[in-house]
């Protein structure tokens, strides 16, 4: 029973740690204005500490939610 | 089988050089010199060489009296015990990443110096380029460590005593501007001398690279002190020289260089050959400080993973190679990630950050130690102690945050940095010791309510109700991410419930019924 559910938790562990370091990459760029983002995504420098925030915040704490169930999977399979 | 003890004191004396001569001389004179300093730049590596010394009279005793494998983590978990212990190697581990991330972008500067006179639109190609060269070289050396074929020998450092001896004696004979340290402009005053300081610290601090030795020298307890001390020592007049020389190429009229200074003034000494021969050696220098900073992070991370801070998975050894390829991996990866900043000074704030809390700490353990040990056996002792180690903390910190009171840019954005990661390392710790599962629980309620919150926004923001929080993502991809996060969160929050239901049905599984003997032996056990 168990056995079967841990695919699907392999899948939605793995994207949302995907998502969620994406997010981190993505609030890298932003800060350090990489490909010139501030100027193309319409970020004005008040808002910037904000979507730091967001982005950076919630990126860590989702990376390591989905992480967890990329463990248990990876502990299962031994 | 004990391995033989077999480094002598010439031997521990180059190691600790070989631990200061580094890439940082190429890469973090400039800043300190341009935009800090000026020519008082002089004092600040004096004063950088000074503090250094005296806090590596703390790492002597300390080394003489435990010549042990893990140098300064045993130092501080003897004194303090498992959880400083713990954040001096989270600091530790933190810093050797940096330190790479540092050596791969100064890399791309040396190679874009080298291409600049060889041929100058390829220069302008791979300065466009310099994140993705950086990356590209993380990527290699991190192959190496994998595949563990790295091999660099201490000949290297007699190498560069020799290039750097023969780049004094020609910048002398060749002829410099005097460098007047008194006199010269200072662009943010004596400040920006205090400041300078910690931007060049990072030039001196290998010195303690040597302590690594301390398990295989002959007779640690008096060849460490005396070599921590001598090549301390020597570091200092060795760059007090080349910076003289370095800044005596530059006119005093001339605005910050786009090259690194030492290039420059190996070109205005040598010509373009001295130029190519300081990119080749800065470049060999950068390569040698990532491999050994990568190998310093594997191993850092591993001890961690071993004491059971770190997630045991990064023990794991390659099957065909028999190195730690997870640690390597994800050491790589954060350093290509640092190293795509491309940030020189951030990085070298960064990297220094974490050296001067363990300075710090190592300074604070030797006070612990002497007032809770006084019996231990010291073959050295730090001279006029308690000032000493006193001191030693006190210019750590006032290094740490002097150049944020003085108003630098570059140390603000990496305090803050070097903070956050504080703050992740504390609040790991503390959930690592609330136990896996409630940290899972704790992280799938975060989940749910994040996802659901950001739903209900999206939701709002597709009927036209409110603004959307982030614009530059689409409000339908928004709400897909959310059903995974809702979904992910949901499966963090039953895997405990889960795990025991598969537990109890192992042990169910496994429970065989007993014999006739084995009841009578389980009953006579209970009954005594």
């Amino acid at each position: 029973m168990i056995h079967k559910k841990i695919p699907l938790k392999l899948v939605f562990g793995a994207t949302q740690t995907l998502i969620a370091f994406s997010s981190i990459v993505l609030a890298v760029l932003i800060e350090f204005d990489l490909f010139n983002l501030q100027a193309s995504m319409n970020i004005e420098a008040e808002t910037l500490n904000f979507y730091m925030l967001v982005l950076l915040g919630l990126g860590f704490v989702l990376v390591l939610g989905g992480l967890f169930l990329v463990y248990d999977w990876w502990e299962t399979r031994r | 089988m004990k391995k033989p003890k077999h480094l002598r004191f010439f031997d521990i004396v180059i190691a600790g050089l070989s631990g200061a001569i580094g890439f940082e001389i190429f890469v973090l004179l400039n800043y300190a010199y341009f935009h800090l300093a000026g020519s008082a730049i002089i004092f600040a590596l004096a004063l950088g060489g000074v503090i250094n010394l005296l806090v590596m009279l703390s790492y002597s005793e300390l080394s003489a009296a435990m010549p042990l494998v893990g140098g300064e983590y045993t130092f501080i978990k003897t004194a303090y015990g498992g959880y400083v212990g713990f954040i001096f190697g989270c600091f530790r581990w933190l810093a050797a990443i940096f330190a790479a991330a540092l050596a791969a972008v100064a890399f791309v500067l040396q190679l874009a110096f080298l291409f600049s006179v060889v041929s100058p639109q390829l220069q302008i190609s791979i300065s466009n380029m310099s994140w993705l060269i950086a990356v590209l070289v993380v990527a290699v050396m991190g192959v190496t460590e994998v595949r563990g074929t790295r091999k660099i020998g201490s000949f290297v450092v007699i190498a560069f005593i020799l290039l750097f001896a023969g780049f004094i004696v020609g910048g002398f004979i060749h002829g410099i501007n005097t460098v007047d340290p008194f006199s010269a402009p200072l662009p943010l005053g004596v400040s920006g001398v205090f400041a300078a300081i910690v931007y060049v610290f990072p030039m001196f601090i290998g010195t303690k690279a040597l302590v690594a030795s301390a398990p295989d020298a002959e007779k640690p307890e008096k060849d460490i002190p005396k070599a921590l001390i001598l090549s301390s020592v020597l570091i200092i007049p060795l760059y007090l020289l080349l910076a003289i020389v370095a800044v005596g190429t530059v006119t005093p009229t001339q605005t910050a260089l786009q090259v690194p200074l030492l290039n420059f003034a190996a070109s205005s000494i040598f010509g373009g050959y001295g130029g190519i021969v300081f990119a080749v050696a800065g470049m060999a220098a950068c390569l040698s400080a990532l491999g050994t900073a990568l190998s310093v992070q594997s191993s850092i991370a591993r001890g961690l993973s071993r004491d059971g801070y770190f997630p045991k998975i990064l023990l794991s050894v390659h099957s065909r190679f028999g190195t730690f390829h997870i640690a390597a991996i994800v050491g790589s990866a954060l350093i290509m990630a640092l190293s795509a900043l491309g940030a020189v000074p951030f990085l070298g704030y960064a990297a220094s950050f974490g050296s001067l809390l363990v300075f710090a700490l190592v300074n604070m353990s030797l006070i612990k130690l002497r007032k809770t040990k006084p019996h231990m056996d010291r073959p050295f002792k730090t001279p006029l102690y308690p000032i000493t180690p006193i001191l030693g903390v006190i210019f750590s910190v006032a290094l740490l945050v002097g150049p944020v009171i003085f108003g630098d840019g570059n140390a603000l954005d990496a305090l803050t940095s070097g903070l956050g990661l504080t703050a992740i390392v504390l609040g790991s710790y503390y959930l690592r010791m609330a136990g896996r599962y409630r940290m899972q629980i704790a992280f799938g309620g975060i989940g749910i309510g994040v996802g659901i919150s950001l739903a209900l926004i999206s939701i709002a923001n597709i009927a036209g109700l409110s603004q959307p929080i982030l614009p530059f993502i689409p409000s339908y991809i928004q709400l897909l991410f959310c059903i995974v996060f809702i979904v992910t969160g949901y499966f963090n929050l039953n895997t405990r419930k889960e795990r025991v239901k598969e537990k109890t049905a192992t042990e169910d599984e496994q429970e065989k019924p007993l014999t006739l003997r084995e009841q009578v032996v389980k009953k006579l056990k209970l009954t005594f």
